[in-house]
């Protein structure tokens, strides 16, 4: 459910939304991961990822071998050396907050929601958002998503800077071809500065909280 | 990881020029392992450079440092597992391979390893080896050996545990995990993470400060530092008091406070 382009040195990643019970299922995880992988190797100035609809709105629970599945998914996404613009265009919830944290530019169309879903199926735990929200924005906003399982419109999404600018995937685009432009050692220079020291701390708050998730899980079976 | 030949009963044939390259920066000569093409696993033929171009510089009075590295690439992937796979343990023991260690281990002049890429395996304990470990920002550390049934054997496990501590060294070790450069940063392996691009000249930089010291203080300042790691906290304050001893023979000590007191820059000869 993922079609890739390579244009004006962007790599474009688009998500297709399987529907509702497919959506965020280890297949699609291990899908958009491959294609991280690509992505890594195809060595583009800039990768766009353009997911549709609501192809990152979590089906909760999340098994525990789709969320193993999605934290590798998730490290390897932060780990990229190049740019990642992300548009969203839908309900973006638990891991999939964390795939849009992971990356460096998220647009968001106007009827983008984000959230870390209901509390009661902990959905918090999968997907790093825990790490990368309070990384990016702070922890009152991640707490208090996690604990009111409150959905944010787009606009306030914006105010939070949870998405870096309202617009359609052409908007996104232009991000991306913008950036596309720069010395690609401008572009590898400034994406390791925001990764220093980084990749031990996420892997090991993603093993917690994946150990967590079973904890969930077991005490619901 | 080691890297295997597609055909392990047929070897590559070698390049033309050395598996070594030696080049001088001032009083720093840089060792620079260069094949590129088997990620410079450390065949005989690249440790038997090594050892020769240690010996050059031990025995060259202008050279006061030494930086080892493999570009801002790589470093070392570890041993050639086409020499590995076939040797039996008597010929180990016995092999020129060997040599290389307490070569690098015993060079008693300052080592600085610019590392890069991947530092696995003898190329982690090589970096271990050495006095300052400069990496680069795409440097991965590990010994992996665990992962081939046999484990480390060049002071790997003696050097980790002494560096990082016995639980983090079992976790590399045991675990075969691997660290990237700034997790090696906070165990206080490396001294400082660079741009990949920056590595080599940062560690000459690093080796040129430590060349305007002086070498007989470098050089007996080493050994004290070693000593730790062999003898006890008694015999090596004796040692280490030693060492200044003779240190308040020399010239250069005169020359250091001399310096000091006249709030100029010391010029050390070396005597």
């Amino acid at each position: 459910m993922i079609t890739v382009t390579d244009t004006n040195g962007v790599h474009t990643i688009r998500v297709i939304d399987p529907g509702a019970p497919h959506r965020m299922g280890v297949e699609a995880v291990r899908e958009f991961d491959n294609e991280i992988k690509v992505a890594r190797r195809a060595q583009s100035s800039v990768v766009l990822i353009s997911v549709q609809s609501d192809a990152w709105a979590t089906s909760a629970p999340t098994p525990d071998s789709t969320v193993a599945a999605l934290h590798q998914c998730i490290q390897h996404l932060y780990a990229l050396d190049t740019p990642v613009v992300v548009h969203l265009d839908g309900q973006v919830t638990g891991a999939g907050l964390g795939l849009a944290l992971a990356s460096d530019l998220r647009v968001a169309s106007s009827r983008t929601t984000v959230g870390l879903g209901d509390p009661a199926e902990a959905e918090g735990l999968a997907g790093g958002a825990a790490w990368l929200l309070r990384d990016r924005v702070g922890s009152a906003l991640h707490e208090h998503l996690m604990w009111t399982g409150e959905t944010l419109d787009v606009s306030t999404a914006h105010a939070f800077r949870l998405v870096s600018a309202i617009g359609d995937v052409g908007d996104a685009t232009a991000h991306a071809e913008r950036l596309s432009h720069l010395p690609p050692t401008t572009l590898s220079a400034l994406k390791r500065s925001t990764r220093v020291d980084v990749a031990e701390p996420l892997r090991t708050r993603l093993n917690y909280d994946q150990a967590l998730h079973v904890v969930v899980d077991t005490d619901r079976k | 990881m080691p890297t295997p030949s597609t055909n392990p009963s047929r070897p590559e044939p070698l390049p033309d020029r050395p598996a070594v390259r030696v080049d001088l920066h001032g009083h720093v000569t840089v060792l620079t392992i260069d094949r590129p093409a088997t990620r410079n696993a450390l065949s005989t033929e690249v440790l038997s450079g090594l050892v020769a171009g240690l010996k050059d510089a031990s025995q060259d009075p202008d050279v006061r440092a030494v930086v080892l590295t493999g570009g801002p690439h790589l470093f070392a992937s570890g041993a050639d597992l086409r020499e590995l796979r076939e040797i039996s343990p008597a010929d180990y023991l016995q092999s020129e391979r060997l040599k290389a260690w307490p070569a690098i281990a015993g060079f008693k002049k300052p080592i600085v390893a610019a590392v890069a890429g991947y530092v696995l395996g003898g190329g982690c304990e090589i970096a271990l080896s050495c006095d300052l470990i400069i990496a680069a920002d795409n440097a991965t550390l590990g010994q992996p050996e665990i992962n081939l049934g046999i484990i480390p054997g060049a002071g790997g496990t003696q050097r980790w545990s002494r560096v990082a501590g016995r639980f983090a060294a079992a976790d590399i070790v045991l675990g075969g995990r691997t660290v990237d450069a700034w997790t090696a940063r906070r165990l206080g392996i490396v001294s400082e993470v660079v741009p990949a691009e920056l590595v080599v000249e940062r560690a000459i930089e690093a080796a040129t400060r430590l060349a305007t010291k002086s070498p007989i203080a470098a050089r007996l300042g080493k050994a004290a530092l070693r000593a730790s790691e062999e003898i006890g906290v008694t015999a090596g304050l004796d040692f280490e008091r030693s060492q200044l001893a003779v240190l308040l023979s020399t010239q250069d000590h005169r020359e250091g406070i001399d310096a000091f007191l006249g709030k100029r820059i010391a010029h050390f000869e070396g005597r």
